[in-house]
């Protein structure tokens, strides 16, 4: 017992001063004043960004407005609150704001910091932030969107609320951002382009995203821009081929697959999945081949490329 | 008994069929086609594996370890052992330490973040590298 009190009171001292440090300190404005990062500019403001003023309660649907416009789509806030407003809770949860964004067939990328906030506006993409403008205990939620920074002044610039262009100090706003846990959202439109911090990660899920909602054409077209963003990923074309597949264009299915594997020729799933394909079409020596190599591979796919197998051979034998 | 095992035979398919349907749009083709939920999900977990390995392998990384009494090819097994999900948080915990932004910032971060590493794995019972986690418990000497 003993034992482990001390293990526990050295995590909580640990907790304690980490927390204890963030509270009053703003490292990620220290941080960019200090040592900005190489290409970011010192001044930046996208002042062909939209403002819908805020009706009472409105800020969510506002401001997922003004990026969804930014993205090149014409909306409006009234348009959006059908679907991300919640009566109930006069306003909207960040769950609705991402799924609001997808519906519309834009991807909505997770931004968690102040750097890569500012590069997505230096590259002319606003970002939407939830802040909490007032304390942890008596907190006041409040949607906005960073449309510009800069750094002589320490400064940000905001569409909030019902003011078109908010200056906020950076301490301030990394201050009411921290305390929403760092959450905002870069809108990007499925064609792209993807900017410069995106991870291929983020932007799989987001695509993912979009064939949750059964935006199967947009999430096609997000797949390919990540296949020729990231020239050696096969992930993004193996997702494609599926999205192919389904829709029934086996050799458009068949030829991404193909692409994967001169990308990674030892990528168990492509070749799992091309196996499948070629069966459908009726290649079945070929995917034959494919299966065997898929199961020789090994790995996470093994048992789904023996049962690929089972059913090339069945056909095989008829 | 007979009829009895008949219905239930007749709910069983019954039961079956709505399943079969209602799994339908989600496995159109088949379910020997790897899904892009595995997809996206295999290509993050890589993705996590390979920028901690990238983080461990680095210089300063791996002189801050030695400093601490662990070889740095020992501090590489402790970090493969780690499950798919103790890697994501530790990827997390990296993408957001401050790389190559201020130095001391910077060193700071990693210090921190082996502390966690291996907090982790001593706390497992894995590794014991803080003797002073122990210190006046349950091996007096």
């Amino acid at each position: 017992m003993q034992h482990y009190d001390y293990k526990l009171r050295f995590i909580a001292v640990l907790v304690m001063l980490v927390t204890l440090g963030g509270c009053a300190a703003t490292p990620m404005t220290d941080r960019l004043i200090a040592s900005p990062p190489q290409g970011l500019p010192t001044v930046a403001e996208l002042t062909e960004v939209p403002f819908f003023a805020q009706t009472q309660y409105f800020c969510g649907p506002a401001a997922l407005a003004t990026v969804l416009n930014a993205s090149g789509l014409e909306t409006s806030p009234d348009r959006l609150a059908d679907s991300v407003y919640t009566p109930g809770r006069q306003g909207t949860l960040q769950s609705e704001i991402i799924t609001g964004a997808r519906r519309q067939g834009r991807l909505a990328l997770p931004i968690r910091d102040m750097g890569e906030a500012f590069a997505n506006v230096a590259e002319g993409r606003p970002v939407l932030i939830l802040q909490n403008l007032a304390l942890e205990i008596v907190p006041q939620w409040h949607y906005a969107v960073l449309v510009g920074f800069d750094l002589t002044t320490e400064t940000v610039l905001l569409r909030s609320g019902r003011i078109r262009r908010q200056v906020m100090p950076m301490t301030t706003f990394e201050h009411t951002w921290r305390r929403a846990e760092f959450w905002g959202v870069s809108v990007a439109p499925p064609q792209g382009p993807v900017t410069e911090h995106t991870t291929l990660t983020a932007w799989l899920h987001e695509a993912l995203g979009l064939e949750r909602v059964g935006k199967m054409d947009d999430a096609l077209s997000a797949y390919g821009t990540a296949a020729r963003h990231w020239q050696d990923a096969p992930a993004p074309l193996i997702t494609a081929a599926n999205i192919q597949a389904g829709q029934g264009r086996l050799s458009d299915a068949a030829a991404s697959l193909q692409a994967a594997l001169q990308r990674q020729p030892d990528n168990a799933v492509a070749l799992n999945n091309l196996a499948h394909i070629l069966m459908l079409q009726g290649a079945l020596d070929a995917a034959e081949k494919a299966a065997l190599k898929a199961m020789e591979l090994g790995g996470d796919t093994q048992a789904t490329a023996r049962e690929t197998l089972a059913a090339i051979r069945a056909r095989q034998t008829n | 008994m007979v009829s009895n095992k008949f219905r239930f035979k007749a709910v069983a398919i019954a039961i079956i069929t709505v399943f079969s349907v209602t799994l339908m749009p989600i496995a159109p083709l088949s379910a020997a086609l790897v899904n892009n939920n595995a997809v996206v999900e295999q290509q993050s977990l890589q993705a996590n594996r390979a920028l901690v390995n990238d983080f461990m392998s680095r210089a300063d990384v791996r002189t801050q370890f030695e400093q601490l009494g662990v070889d740095a090819d020992e501090a590489n097994l402790r970090v493969a052992a780690l499950s798919d999900a103790e890697v994501a948080k530790l990827a997390g915990e990296i993408k957001s330490a401050p790389a190559g932004q201020g130095a001391i910032g910077a060193i700071i971060g990693a210090v921190v973040l082996i502390f966690i590493v291996l907090l982790i794995t001593d706390l497992l019972g894995f590794t014991s590298v803080f003797g002073w986690t122990n210190k006046g418990s349950a091996n007096p000497t």
